[in-house]
């Protein structure tokens, strides 16, 4: 045993004395330049659907008249309410243009215009709808219903089979229709019968100071044996001939999106549809792919056209009924029509496979009346920011917003406290950032005068970020004790920092303690849980949406802890942009009804709440907008992304942009933060950030506070002096001067200059240097 | 039935699961997420390294048709618009879009474009002609390529329909033809074939492997009918070297070829999509590959994935994928094509769409690019700065952490050199770096360990090892105490096996030397040291990642093969005059082990203080343990069941199948299971939806 130990030791020994070198091989290389150029084809990246681009100075020239048939029903200073009784067409003249909008086409149609009967349906009627066809020859199968949905239009047209005769013969579906018309104060009530398949409801159309008013009662709807699938409303209102008249739709796609109108000749264009606060999971199974982003949706129940920018537009507000409708964005080009027209469709009643195999479609009909607003926008209003300021004032008339007063820039520093990992017995706890080290980062960037700042602490609570939510509230003892979070609320505090806590109440992980797996979970309309798997499996590989009535209680039960522990502030997430149908015990319920549980629950919390990515109907309930988005999808269709958002909220809210630790072009991202009035947000933890490798926070690829630092005290000096001086001030014109330069003026008559060209910009003999900015003048 | 088994379990390996992420966390306005790799090839989320600009259809007036091919030479983009059967030269950004080759190109597939003595040529693929032509820079074809004629190297029954094509700076012409096995088409300057290049297999596969071993000699011929490897297309680097991606059914591989077509990448350099696509049951096909301005490697495949390599092979990004409604910018229906212009812009065409995406690098993109660059050229030390910025950027880029190990190790500040290799778990750097140190320490304490040495040589010569004797029996003194206790006996009776084996197998058989608590204790010892070997043994000889470590796993690992053998053994003896009750054989099992149950710990421990460079003082010790124990393992069953070493043989077979059998059995089990909970499952459902 010796002699083998010695053997091996003198082994070892020899070993050690033999050295090795490796010398790396030069090998020469041209020398190359580390600069973006253009490409070689297409755009700067600043002249793509990234950003807004310059408007052309094109003016529309109209010579708009109410043609004959029509009679005047209602009038007030601004506007005149026509309507064509035979036709069932509405016109609205706009006094101080002179311009004229239509809700449906009038004339007569050519082949060359539409080529598929539908579509001139479509564009002829005011109303439309489809409903699903019963039909008692069925068998049990299919539940005596046909599978494809049925339209019904108050016109009938045919298309020619002739080569020389372009004209689409249309006429009114008098026979199967029945309008009934009554005279209401400043418009009138229309009561369609589609009397062959005995459907009916009422449409009340009013005229008020801000244009057109269109209300369907939800008790006025009256079905038979055949239910009623969706109703259109107005759907050609503001559409244009493919480019006859100059200026854009309007999508509020992320931060909001233009579609230049432009002739797509004979280019492939797809119609497409976009559910308004994206889809119900509920009813649809939506197949994420683990490489793609999460796609962006309709945050706000609004959509628009303008003809002739800085002349006429108008904006379709949806007061009543968003929960339930999508979007129908078509260019020319799409379903064989020459039109741009962009409308949304009312779902009554969607269809869906029960057990995921099963066709069938909602028993009961969504309980919303339909209510929207058509708002016109005149001269300097009609454009994308005249839209903004028309939806921001309708907002503050409802209450949902309103004017912020002495209001702070802070900078969103969210931190990461604990994290779980798998251990070999088990799940175990992570820690990233202790109290204490919190305490050290938030003190460390107030001596670099980094002072105005909102903290989010996520993984507070016992057992770390994933797999515990919805959290118990109760501290993780390895970040700090009881005493030591106790002291740094107060501390913040004192210096006058807001800490939230972060929390979810709409997702729930099968590890946590406080949901039933059986009785919390919400099942689908499909009547299947509702889980979702995480790309990756690290620690946990799937979360499941939880009962809102589940939440509510989670919600109520946390009340007296919260109160405990003098939480005051929290950062809830999910809740503001989740919406979903779901069944429980016998009784299928609507979208709008998870919405409700949410708003109870937020005024049960009766905190302090702010919100990841709220939609505009939880607006009212967020103090804070975390992650706006800061782009549209940037579908191929799209010319421009726009601020919609920003502007609707700008001094009203604080609203952040996403953590800016995760951007790949920082220069950009600062340039559009100013542009857009976004504020600053960085997640950070003590530890490095590969720790979080093997855990559910992968994505937080790059956290460390020692990495970050430089970057926050940049961004924050550069964003917060500029900021400083537009707290409080709303966002009143946005100019783009030339490509890649955009003027931005306030209500303070502050202009600010944003550079994002590569070259120098000359501003009234300011030079404004590139990718950089100016503030300019002001009070 | 054993090959419907196999089957069965092929298809139990590739399940499908639906997904969907969390809340996206960041956000570029970007619709894919871009990736990297780390040292074991698990992909890791990173900043952005593209953004798609924009989607082109029309060229100026000249609407794109069905595109197959893009190049770019001097920035200048020639497009095989296959549809329309003429090749686009598009300059100055659009302004000048010209077409050459109308009227005598019928389907052209591949472009290449070359310089020789500064005048311009284009070479063109056409797959409908079977022709290769080469044009002047005005459009005049000036050449033309055919069937190689009077060549009996050729094959008579080969095709010829080129789909793609390169030029070396020695004029040689390099034609893909995807119909034609052999390999790259190599022809002269003037058109004679100099012979196939290049054809070299993709690894193979368990699953054909399996398929080699079961499949009856029919079956085998229809597998093996299809194309094996398939060289897809190529690409010239700046040494003058073809690169190629090929697949075959398992899977893709990209390969840099010498002049003798020998593959210069590292094998495996062909795992960036696999993850991504791992759940959809998708076939991927690597369709294009172009090399970059920096000898980086540019990769395109039939989903819609663009990765990006460095010089060496190592994946710096991967992103895009497939979206078929033609609207999101970025992502491919059906990618054919990719090329990027001198600074890093990308374009990628896709052929349905007949479409082009350009995409812009970001400052990410570029950081990579300058410090790779440096990297590339042994600039080590000129590498620090940028790769300390990417690193800022993602601490978890795996080659930047390699990079800055480099340049530290470069700067001999092996201590920050080794933190890095470490955490990139790059095992060659981190053993440099340790030898290194070890050799400052070993400098610094060479004189106490001299010391030592010579104590314990005065010591054993002149007074015969006093003081060593004396503290070895100090340590050993305390262990006295616990050889009261029987536990501690029966431990220590394993020692024996090392005097004498088959008088312990014995002794534990005949004179009931061992309880069953001590052999049970001991297989837990194994399993102890089986964990504390998987954890500790040295970073250089570890491959464990110990977040992923499970003890179930861990226990089928060493455990259950073990017990398994000892029912077999049991069994196969009870019916074959063997002696040894179930009891024996279990008790005698863990004892042969003794080897390992006593050395591997040290074995463990000393593989943290050993380099790359005594990998053999590791493995060797390793199998030498091994080896024993299975020698011990041979007279054990020989003792316990009084056999002949013939028989010994026979029975040791005879227990391999018998195990073999138990799992097959277990796993037949398992599945039938499966199936009944998956039946009751679908009729309740059945029963609830029709209630």
């Amino acid at each position: 045993m010796r002699k083998f130990i010695m053997g091996l030791f003198t082994l070892i020994v020899c070993i050690f004395t033999v050295s090795f070198f490796i010398t790396a091989n030069n090998k020469s290389q041209e020398s190359v330049d580390f600069i973006t150029k253009p490409p070689l084809v297409g755009e700067q990246l600043y002249l793509s659907n990234r950003f807004t681009l310059p408007e052309s100075n094109v003016t529309y020239v109209y010579d708009l008249v109410i043609p004959d048939g029509y009679e005047k029903i209602a009038e007030n200073s601004k506007y005149e309410l026509y309507l064509n009784k035979t036709k069932v067409v509405f016109k609205v003249k706009d006094l101080t243009t002179g311009y004229i909008w239509s809700s449906a086409l009038d004339q007569t149609l050519t082949r060359d215009e539409i080529e598929v009967a539908k579509y001139a349906n479509t564009a002829l009627s005011s109303f439309s709808i489809e409903y699903f066809e019963y039909n008692s020859e069925l068998n049990d199968h299919t539940g005596g219903y046909v599978e494809t949905k049925k339209d019904a239009f108050l016109y009938f047209s045919t298309i020619p089979n002739s080569r020389n005769d372009r004209t689409i013969k249309s006429r009114r579906l008098d026979e199967d229709v029945v309008t009934t018309y009554t005279n209401i104060e400043n418009g009138v009530k229309v009561n369609l019968d589609f009397i062959n398949i005995k459907i009916g409801f009422d449409v009340d159309v009013t005229l008020n100071e801000d244009g057109l008013h269109v209300h369907i009662p939800n008790e006025s709807i009256v079905e038979s044996e055949n239910k009623l699938a969706t109703i259109n409303v107005m759907p050609f209102l503001g559409s244009t001939i493919t480019d006859q008249v100059p200026g854009y739709m309007f999508i509020p796609d992320g931060s909001g999106a233009l579609i230049r109108y432009k002739n797509n000749g004979e280019a492939k264009i797809n119609a497409f549809t976009a559910r308004f606060y994206g889809v119900n999971h509920g009813i649809t199974n939506v197949l994420v792919e683990p490489y793609k982003t999460e796609s962006l949706f309709l945050t706000a129940p609004v959509f628009g056209a303008i003809h002739g920018v800085d002349q006429n537009g108008v904006i379709g507000i949806i007061e009543s009924g968003s929960y339930n409708a999508e979007l129908n964005i078509n260019s020319n080009g799409a379903l064989g029509t020459k039109f741009n027209w962009i409308t949304p469709s009312y779902l009554i009643r969607e269809n869906y496979n029960l057990y995921k195999v099963n066709k069938t479609f909602e028993a009961e009909k969504n309980p919303e009346d339909i209510t929207v607003s058509y708002q016109f926008l005149q001269n300097k209003d009609a454009n994308y920011v005249g839209m903004a300021k028309a939806y921001q004032a309708n907002l503050v008339k409802d209450n949902v917003l309103s004017k912020q007063i002495n209001n702070q820039t802070p900078l969103r520093l969210e931190i990461l406290a604990s994290e779980t990992t798998s251990g070999l017995f088990g799940p175990k706890v992570e820690t990233m950032t202790t109290i204490a080290k919190s305490k050290e980062f938030i003190n460390d960037l107030t001596s670099h005068d980094v002072d105005d700042l909102l903290v989010v602490m996520r993984g507070w609570n016992k057992g770390g970020l994933s797999g515990t939510s919805p959290y118990s509230i109760n501290y993780e003892g390895k970040v700090g004790s009881n005493s030591e979070f106790k002291d740094f609320i107060n501390d913040l505090k004192l210096q006058n920092i807001p800490v939230y806590f972060y929390n979810d109440y709409v997702i729930g992980y099968s590890s946590t303690d406080r949901i039933s797996l059986r009785t919390d979970i919400a099942k689908s309309l499909q009547r299947v849980q509702m889980e979702f798997l995480t790309p990756k499996e690290p620690v946990y590989d799937k979360y499941y949406y939880l009962y809102p009535n589940a939440s509510l209680n989670l919600a109520k039960d946390d009340l007296s802890a919260y109160d405990k522990r003098g939480i005051e502030n929290l950062a809830i997430d999910s809740i503001g942009h989740t919406i979903f149908s779901y069944y429980n015990k016998g009784i299928d319920y609507k979208r709008v009804d998870s919405v409700s549980k949410y708003k109870e629950l937020l005024n049960t919390l009766n905190r302090n709440v702010s919100m990841y990515k709220p939609n505009a109907y939880m607006w009212q309930y967020s103090e804070n907008y975390f992650d706006m988005p800061m782009f549209s999808s940037q579908y191929t269709y799209y010319s421009d992304s726009v601020p919609f958002l920003q502007i609707v909220l700008k001094g009203y809210m604080n609203y952040y942009a996403p953590f800016s630790n995760f951007s790949a072009t920082s220069k950009e991202q600062l340039l559009l933060m100013i542009d857009y009035g976004m504020l600053p947000s960085f997640i950070v933890t003590d530890k490095p950030s590969y720790n979080l490798k093997y855990t559910n926070s992968y994505e937080f690829y790059t956290t460390q506070y020692s990495d970050m630092k430089k970057l926050i005290i940049d961004q924050y000096q550069k964003i917060n002096i500029h900021l400083q001086k537009l707290k409080n001030e709303t966002l009143e014109s946005r100019e783009i001067l030339e490509a890649g330069v955009v003027k931005v003026t306030y209500s303070n008559r502050n202009v600010v200059i944003i550079n994002y060209t590569n070259s120098d910009f000359d501003y009234n003999g300011f030079i404004i240097s590139p990718k950089d900015f100016k503030m300019i003048g002001g009070n | 039935m054993k090959k419907n088994f196999i089957l069965l379990f092929l298809t139990l390996i590739t399940f499908l699961i639906t997904l969907t992420t969390i809340n996206v966390k960041a956000e570029n306005g970007v619709p894919y997420k871009t990736f990297t790799e780390d040292s074991s090839h698990w992909l890791i989320q990173t900043q952005d390294a593209y953004i798609p600009v924009a989607v082109i259809d029309v060229l100026k007036d000249e609407k794109l048709k069905n595109p197959e091919d893009i190049f770019i030479l001097e920035e200048k983009i020639y497009i095989a618009d296959t549809g329309n059967k003429r090749i686009l030269v598009v300059e100055d950004n659009l302004n000048l879009v010209t077409s050459l080759g109308s009227g005598i190109l019928n389907q052209p597939t591949g472009v290449f474009v070359t310089k020789e003595n500064e005048e311009t040529f284009i070479f063109v693929a056409d797959y409908g002609n079977k022709l290769v032509y080469k044009f002047d820079a005005s459009g005049n074809m000036i050449q033309e390529f055919g069937r190689p004629q009077n060549s009996p190297l050729f094959g008579e029954s080969e095709s010829f329909q080129p789909n793609k094509i390169t030029v070396d700076a020695r004029g040689n012409i390099y034609i893909v033809d995807l119909a034609n096995l052999n390999g790259i088409i190599q022809l002269s300057k003037q058109g004679e074939f100099l012979g196939y290049f290049g054809q070299s297999l993709v690894k193979p596969s368990l699953r054909t492997i399996l398929q080699f071993i079961f499949y009856s000699d029919e079956q085998k011929q229809k597998v093996y009918k299809e194309p094996s490897t398939n060289i897809a297309n190529l690409a010239l680097d700046h040494e003058g070297l073809i690169n190629t991606v090929a697949n075959d059914i398992n899977g893709n591989i990209i390969q840099r070829l010498n002049i003798s077509g020998n593959n210069l990448l590292p094998d495996g350099t062909n795992t960036g999509t696999v993850f991504l696509t791992r759940d959809y049951n998708q076939l991927v096909n690597l369709v294009d590959i172009f090399v970059g301005p920096i000898g980086n490697i540019y990769v395109i495949d039939n989903i819609g994935f663009i990765s990006e390599y460095d010089m060496e092979g190592n994946l710096l990004f991967v992103f895009g994928g497939k979206d078929d409604t033609g609207m999101v910018k970025g992502l491919l229906n059906t990618p054919t094509g990719i090329a990027s212009d001198d600074s890093f812009n990308l374009y990628a065409i896709d052929k349905v769409d007949s479409k082009i995406h350009v995409y812009a690098p970001t400052e990410f993109a570029n950081l990579v690019h300058e410090a790779i660059n440096y990297y590339q050229d042994g600039k080590y030390i000129e590498s620090k700065e940028p790769w300390e910025k990417v690193l800022q950027m993602n601490s978890m880029f795996d080659l930047a952490h390699i990079g800055l190990g480099n340049a530290y190790y470069k700067l001999e500040m092996y201590d920050d050199a080794i933190k890095h290799f470490e955490i990139a778990n790059n095992k060659l750097g981190y053993s440099q770096s340790y030898w290194e140190l070890r050799n400052i320490w070993f400098n610094n304490n060479l004189l106490y360990i001299l010391l030592l040495f010579l104590i314990w040589i005065l010591d054993r010569i002149c007074i015969k090892g006093y003081y060593f004797k004396l503290i070895i029996s100090y340590i050993i003194k305390p262990f006295t105490y616990l050889t009261k206790f029987k536990l501690f006996k029966e431990i220590k009776y394993i020692t024996y096996l090392m005097k004498n084996p088959a008088d312990v197998f014995y002794g534990i058989k005949r004179q009931k030397k061992v309880s069953i608590f001590t052999a049970t204790l001991l297989y837990f010892v194994l399993y102890i040291e089986h964990l504390f070997s998987k954890i500790y043994t040295g970073f250089v000889f570890n491959f464990t990642e110990v977040e992923r470590l499970s003890l179930l796993s861990e226990a089928s690992q060493i455990l259950v093969p073990l017990l398994i053998f000892v029912i077999a053994n049991y069994l196969v003896g009870s019916i074959n005059e063997g002696e040894g009750r179930l009891k024996d054989v279990y008790i005698s099992t863990i004892y042969s082990l003794m080897p390992l149950i006593i050395f591997w710990p040290f074995v463990t421990i000393l593989s943290q203080f050993l380099t790359v460079n005594e990998t053999f003082i590791f493995t060797s010790t390793t199998n030498i343990l091994w080896a024993w124990s299975f020698i011990n393992l041979f007279v054990m069953i020989k003792e316990v069941h009084n056999y002949s070493v013939k028989e010994t043989l026979k029975i040791i077979i005879i227990t391999i199948f018998t195990m073999l059998m138990i799992v097959a059995a277990c796993f037949i089990f398992y599945i039938l299971f499966n199936q009944v909970i998956d039946f009751i499952f679908e009729v309740l459902t059945e029963v609830r939806s029709n209630a």
